[in-house]
């Protein structure tokens, strides 16, 4: 009974809250906040496992940019080749983004506003295609690339990232069109307005938080996807961040203040990206997933 | 994929209206229907009629039909039941682990705070962050400096201490512990994903059940248990099912963390598939892998198209 008390007591209730959600916080932060650190450490210093760098420095992301650093570490070559990649990553992350918009929107709009012969079929074509473990098909893939002469080009891995972030993408848009209200694209229709018309001036405007949940949404996963990249890629023409990143894993002995550093670069961008567009992507994640 | 109402429709006949939008819809679907079928549909047809051939990369003109042949040497290999059992060892322990951690977080996170809107939006580093960079971040976590490592070696030393044995921390060298290790990198970076939809979930539950609950004195883990609990039960079992079909294809944290070592430790599924695809160039049996996994993925995502369609949101 005594416990019962002090538990329904607010001032109790109120800091054990407090506390239980510092706990949470920390679990989801520590790891990332402790790889943050020590990129501003020097190897001295990650030996001695401070928490905080007490002499910070940014040694380690110079010999991300500046190649023409004396410094022969192990693990240069490769942190070498991070700007080109991030480059690389930007061009295809970029198109994998435009092209699911521009086709995604096309076939959302066709699920959400016109009833035709075999749309559920459709639908469920597309829910399937999502669920298509990539691993299971990679060697046909592989085999399709190389025989147009693909392997080793942005396109190889804008094509494979387009076709597995489309269907989530049109699964998401259709859900936001079906909120656009029909009076409105009636309206639009009587002022003389095409079917194809009404889409791109009466739905695009209106559904704008969608499409930039979609776009941010194909933008993260086409950046932090590996398999594909790694399958299709293998000089630093083509190859993405991720992939570059990936060799850190296969050279022994690196430092680890230069793998960190180059994990902050690789995850900079869409960390940004989620904070600016919190609101779109979580109202997107809990709308397309559950239903 | 032929509906079977389609010749129905098309039974009584289309005005030209009707057959215009029926043109327009299909047309303005092509080029993803298109994408699809190339690279996705093609791909799993090959890859079928691969997985009954002798083909090897290193042997390029010997292209044999063995029938089952591949799927019979997988099945009775040791190879294949290793990597089944790690993959549901992986998958078992991390799914679980996910939905309580992200309940638990999901929980506090609907209280009233100060500082909520901040804590909710930290829940989307872990989420952005790619499967490369949390395991090459979990390799320095758990390396010889890391944080988690001493940690570790402090509760071994404490454990030592306490019961008079002598276990000695080999860290990542230890089949055990890299396996592990590898959960918890895993459940660290899927959790948020759960937590937001479990969020949404707390959204939807009427608060008039609530408020008629403390009316009728029901304390806070009755109100659990008979009101959000039922509710949960929904996105519980859609992040049970994604999460399943992720556990089995988790690829690129094994890559950068542990290589599918020590030994063969860490060597789940999908990495089985790899190697076997382009370590050993085996295409034939690869091809017979990459089916067994499709089978298990496939059958899990027709579950949870089913949950989706009995809740009306396919019909559109």
């Amino acid at each position: 009974m005594k416990t019962q008390l002090k538990i329904n007591n607010p001032i109790t209730k109120r800091l054990a809250l407090y506390f239980l959600v510092m706990l949470a916080t920390l679990y989801i932060l520590t790891p990332f906040l402790w790889v943050v650190s020590v990129s501003f450490m020097n190897e001295r210093e990650v030996t001695q496992m401070h928490w905080i760098p007490h002499q910070p420095t940014l040694q380690s992301y110079e010999t991300y940019f500046h190649a023409h650093t004396k410094n022969l570490d192990i693990g240069t070559a490769t942190a070498r080749q991070f700007p080109r990649a991030i480059i690389n990553s930007l061009v295809i992350a970029s198109s994998v983004m435009v092209l699911n918009l521009f086709f995604g929107s096309l076939a959302a709009y066709a699920l959400a506003r016109i009833n035709f012969a075999g749309k559920l079929a459709l639908m469920l074509f597309y829910l399937c295609s999502r669920s298509v473990p990539g691993i299971a098909i990679m060697i046909p893939m592989y085999l399709l690339i190389r025989s147009y002469g693909l392997l080793d080009t942005h396109l190889a891995v804008i094509l494979a990232h387009v076709t597995f972030t489309l269907p989530f993408t049109i699964w998401i848009l259709k859900g936001y069109f079906q909120t656009v209200p029909l009076d409105l694209e009636r309206a639009a229709r009587v002022d003389g307005c095409s079917q194809i018309g009404a889409l791109f001036r009466v739905f695009l405007p209106v559904t704008t938080p969608g499409m930039i949940a979609v776009g941010i949404f194909s933008f993260i996963s086409s950046w932090g996807e590996f398999f594909f990249a790694l399958l299709f890629t293998s000089t630093i023409s083509s190859k993405p961040v991720t992939v570059v990143a990936s060799d850190f894993a296969q050279e022994l002995q690196v430092d680890f203040t230069i793998i960190a550093a180059g994990g902050v670069l690789v995850v900079l961008l869409p960390i940004i990206l989620a904070f600016i567009f919190q609101r779109f992507i979580i109202h997107g994640i809990s709308g397309a997933v559950t239903g | 994929m032929v509906k079977p109402d389609e010749g129905k429709l098309f039974k009584k006949s289309l005005t030209t209206k009707e057959r215009s939008e029926l043109v327009f819809a299909y047309l303005i679907n092509m080029p993803t229907i298109l994408l699809i079928l190339l690279l996705i549909g093609y791909p799993i047809g090959v890859s079928l009629w691969t997985s009954l051939h002798r083909y090897n990369l290193r042997r390029p003109g010997q292209f044999e039909f063995v029938g089952l042949g591949n799927y019979l040497d997988i099945l009775t290999s040791y190879d294949f039941w290793h990597s089944i059992g790690v993959s549901l060892y992986f998958t078992g322990l991390s799914v679980p682990l996910i939905i309580l951690v992200a309940l638990g977080i999901a929980l506090l996170f609907n209280q009233e705070f100060f500082g909520r809107g901040i804590v909710r939006s930290m829940l989307l580093i872990p989420w952005a962050i790619p499967g490369v960079v949390n395991g090459l971040m979990w390799v320095g976590l758990l390396g010889k400096y890391g944080v988690f490592d001493k940690i570790m070696r402090d509760c071994v030393n404490l454990a030592n201490r306490l019961t008079g044995l002598e276990i000695d921390y080999l860290g990542m060298a230890s089949p055990i512990i890299a396996l592990n290790a590898a959960i918890a990198a895993h459940v660290w970076q899927n959790v948020p994903f759960a937590c937001i939809i479990f969020l949404a979930a707390f959204q939807a539950i009427p608060s008039e059940q609530y408020r008629a609950a403390k009316v009728d004195g029901a304390n806070a883990w009755n109100r659990f248990f008979h009101i959000t609990l039922p509710w949960l039960l929904h996105p519980i079992m859609i992040v049970a099912i994604l999460g399943t079909m992720n556990g089995f294809r988790t690829f690129d944290l094994i890559f950068t963390l542990t290589g599918g070592g020590p030994g063969d430790a860490t060597y789940v599924i999908a990495w089985q598939t790899y190697k076997e695809a382009f370590g050993r160039l085996n295409f034939g049996s690869a091809n017979a892998y990459s089916y067994l996994i499709m089978l298990i993925t496939m059958s899990l995502a027709i579950i949870y198209i089913r949950l989706l369609y009995n809740r009306g949101t396919v019909q559109g």
